[in-house]
């Protein structure tokens, strides 16, 4: 009789079987060069969100979140094996 | 490892007072990115200086960019009060990462830069300790003078803002 864990490893299965078949059998090439001014306006646009999103913020909170990300870079680049920019 | 908020801390714990510009400012008005140091001018008194200085020591400071000079032998010493108070601008490797201790500033008239800025600098709490940012129309002019491509893209930010 089969456990839980075979019932739920077989769901699985049959999930991932699902999502598979909707795959590509080969990764599609992207185009390459310059960005697109769709791409360029998405960007933009993005940024203003971002902008707005800070300006909602205090000078507090963005002081904390400068030092925060600041850090976090740093010990990301620490973390780096080599040069990152390779 | 670069720990500016341990950095800011230090600082304002020792009581030297001083603005912030660089980077962090350019966060505080909008534009939050990461900065890879913490600059300030500092209030030029020669007490202040002496905390400056005190502080210093304490955060092992070494003066960066020195060229054929070792730290050691550099005419330059950031822990030297007197040294201080010739208006230098000193570039720093501390403990808690890079200090850049700036007196004096392209964009910024007259000089020295801390008694025009002060006065118009935002006051911001951070750990209980008061800090000052220098305000936005000095960021912008410093920004304008300076002109690399980070500070363009920086105004460009801070413009949208």
């Amino acid at each position: 009789m089969p456990d839980k864990n075979d019932e739920a490893k077989a769901s699985q299965a049959a999930e991932a079987s699902t999502y598979n078949l909707l795959m590509p059998a080969e990764p599609t090439p992207q185009p390459h060069g310059r960005w697109t001014p769709e791409e360029i306006a998405r960007e933009e646009a993005a940024g203003r969100a971002r902008r707005a999103q800070a300006h909602g913020k205090t000078p507090q909170e963005r002081l904390e979140e400068t030092l925060r990300l600041s850090r976090f870079i740093s010990e990301l680049r620490d973390g780096a094996p080599g040069d990152v920019r390779a | 490892m670069f720990a500016p908020d341990d950095l800011l801390v230090a600082l304002s714990n020792a009581r030297v007072d001083f603005v912030v510009i660089g980077g962090v400012a350019v966060g505080v008005h909008g534009f939050v990115r990461a900065t890879q140091d913490l600059d300030i001018v500092p209030d030029p008194s020669p007490e202040n200086l002496a905390r400056l200085a005190r502080v210093l020591v304490e955060l092992d400071a070494q003066p960066l960019g020195t060229g054929d000079f070792s730290p050691k032998e550099f005419p330059n010493d950031p822990t030297d009060p007197h040294q201080l108070a010739e208006g230098g601008n000193f570039r720093l490797e501390t403990s808690h990462g890079p200090l850049d201790i700036m007196q004096f500033l392209a964009g910024i008239e007259p000089q020295p830069a801390y008694p025009e800025l002060a006065p118009k600098a935002l006051p911001v709490t951070f750990r209980d300790a008061h800090i000052r940012v220098c305000g936005l129309e000095h960021l912008r002019a410093m920004k304008r003078a300076a002109g690399r491509p980070q500070d363009l893209e920086d105004l460009r930010q801070l413009d949208g803002a």
